[in-house]
């Protein structure tokens, strides 16, 4: 993908010059082979094995609890898309991945631009600051939230009554509430992320071209539109291709601080898959549930790197 | 917000008294950082500090931010009645077992993407990209099964198998990188002079690279470490990592909010220490490499 260009030609560079790997030509072509397979042997196995197994179990009746197996065609298929629940969790999904990667991408932009306007100490300290919630451990998350957000003795909750005088919402014991208290978890945890990348790209846009822009008097946003936001674009790209690649795949903070509810209001198809799996142990809706999102995700990334000419 | 009409931000304070338009502009910026500061430190701060709170302290309003006697018992507990190092173990052979593997096999694979001409190289690179683009609980069903008909389920070695799918992407593509900004010119002089291609490799190129295979096994390890779905679906009772044993506790009505938060400290605390001494390498290796620092 990126660099590859970079990559194809230093190993064409290898091939020009013949005379030179001539004499340990054999041994480079078996070991070449043997340098890549077991790291693609394992691979396929992980990948590709249950990926067409899982292609063969979505065509059967597969009760993970029984050895019983009938051949259904699309019944599966069928039956999700019909499915209310499905549905739901799929609306479940776009709103959490929607709202929660796009105010990640805003907040992430802004803290970057935050970041590049700070000088001296003050960079390497909120730099170490931001590091923090993007490497804590998922569930770790999920629990300093609960805590905080808890009813009886949440410290969150304390601050609204006494210093903002307000009643403190259910936090998640409603639908709409429950939503917008897990997207602001990982908005919490993930725009860090996206502030180190777009930070990444920020730091190599040479200072002259500010420069030339202050000598020419350029308004604030003019300089913002035409001289950063080109600059990072590709860096916001692999931004949005990493958060919305992790994002369908959400489950920890979901699974521990809503478990989904309230009813199914936060069942992102990730948490409505593993209940399908490993709740009802229906493992032929299972796997094709498992190929209806793997199939989303990998062409939805994969179109973003193809829009924006990574590959 | 932006200072750029400053002359000189590091003397700010003397420039805003004179100016009392970039004042206000600067206590704004200070003050804006601030908050965003203490949103992203304080859900940590809290965790720690109620950690080391006595039991009444924690349940009585109103909280204590900073002055209490901090108390260890809840640590004690942790680890003396609840048996928690044991899951801590278990994550920790779990995750460096897999980061181990993953370099042995890894770091040659990605030498060989990375130096020698491999037919449709380019397509291999990116397919074991792409594994890690894949939603783990879409294979994680036909695996469950088959790891469930040969005796790797409930097992830290079927665990590990599977977090292979974390770690060797992420090394290959982070130590492809560094392979690939490494001359070609040193390992071709030392074949020159009569070294093989393998020795080339063992005696030029990893240990050139050694910085940046470190960095890529510590930072598959943080991912290792943290994963919690993989082992929901592959382990139970004493294989259980010490998310899963997190998550179980939190489930009964009277939670012991003390103890989790020893419990969530001393998980989070390998990994904290690990991406602070890592922190140049860090986004690199979350992004696999696709953005250089």
């Amino acid at each position: 993908m990126l660099g590859t260009k970079y990559v194809r030609s230093r190993l064409d560079r290898v091939g020009s010059r013949e005379p030179l790997l001539n004499r340990i030509d054999i041994s480079d072509r078996t070991l070449k082979w043997l340098f890549l397979l077991p790291s693609v042997a394992i691979l396929a196995f992980l990948a590709i094995y249950p990926f067409i197994q899982g292609i063969w179990m979505s065509f059967h009746e597969w009760p993970l609890a029984a050895d019983t197996r009938t051949w259904v065609g699309l019944a599966n298929y069928e039956a999700l898309v019909e499915s209310e629940r499905f549905l739901g969790s799929a609306r479940a999904t776009v709103v959490f991945t929607g709202v929660s990667v796009t105010l990640e991408l805003i907040l992430g932009v802004a803290l970057a631009l935050y970041l590049r306007s700070l000088t001296g100490n003050w960079r390497p300290i909120f730099r170490t600051i931001f590091i923090l919630p993007m490497v804590m451990t998922p569930i770790a998350t999920g629990l300093m939230w609960r805590l905080l957000l808890n009813g009886q003795i949440g410290v969150v909750n304390w601050m609204i009554i006494n210093f903002l005088g307000m009643t403190p919402p259910s936090w998640t014991s409603s639908p709409t509430v429950a939503m917008a208290t897990v997207i602001m978890i990982d908005i919490w945890q993930w725009t860090p992320l996206i502030v180190m990348i777009v930070y990444a790209g920020l730091l190599s846009i040479p200072e002259t071209m500010y420069e030339a822009a202050r000598v020419d008097g350029a308004p604030k946003l003019a300089v913002f539109r035409h001289i950063t936001l080109p600059q990072i674009k590709y860096m916001i790209g692999i931004a949005v291709v990493f958060r919305l690649m992790r994002s369908f795949r959400s489950f920890d903070i979901i699974w521990l601080v809503t478990n989904g509810g309230p009813g199914t209001a936060t069942e992102i198809l990730n948490i409505y898959l593993y209940r399908v799996a490993f709740v009802n142990l229906q493992g032929g809706e299972a796997a094709a549930l498992g190929i209806i999102l793997l199939v989303v995700t990998i062409a939805i990334t994969m179109g973003i790197i193809r829009g924006l000419g990574m590959q | 917000m932006s200072t750029r009409n400053l002359p000189d931000i590091g003397s700010a304070v003397t420039f805003a008294t004179e100016n009392p338009r970039a004042a206000l502009a600067t206590a704004i910026k200070y003050g804006a950082g601030i908050i965003v500061a203490i949103w992203m430190l304080f859900p940590i701060y809290w965790m720690v500090t109620v950690s080391i709170q006595p039991q009444e302290v924690i349940m009585n309003w109103p909280p204590r931010f900073l002055f209490f006697t901090p108390v260890l018992e809840h640590y004690v507990t942790l680890f003396t009645e609840q048996n928690f190092g044991r899951y801590l173990f278990n994550s920790f052979v779990v995750a460096a077992g897999a980061v181990l593997i993953s370099v042995i096999i890894g770091v040659p694979a990605a030498y060989s993407l990375s130096r020698m001409d491999v037919y449709g190289g380019h397509h291999i690179g990116f397919w074991i990209l792409s594994t890690r683009m894949i939603p783990p609980l879409s294979i994680m069903v036909p695996l469950f099964i088959f790891f469930s008909d040969v005796g790797l389920d409930r097992s830290l070695l079927g665990l590990m198998i599977v977090h292979f799918l974390i770690t060797l992407p992420m090394i290959i593509w982070i130590v492809k990188g560094f392979i690939d900004e490494l001359p070609q010119s040193l390992e071709e002089s030392a074949m020159v002079d009569g070294c093989n291609r393998i020795q080339a490799f063992r005696e030029i190129v990893v240990p050139l690279v050694m910085p940046g295979i470190a960095a890529a096994g510590f930072i598959s390890f943080i991912f290792s470490w943290n994963n919690f779905l993989l082992a929901l679906v592959l382990t139970g009772g004493d294989t259980r990592t010490a998310p899963l044993v997190i998550q179980s506790s939190m489930g009964y009505l009277s939670i012991n909010w003390g103890m989790l938060g020893a419990a969530g400290t001393v998980t989070v605390l390998p990994v904290v220490l690990i991406s602070l001494a890592l922190r140049n390498h860090l986004v690199e290796g979350l992004t696999m490499g696709a953005v250089k620092q």
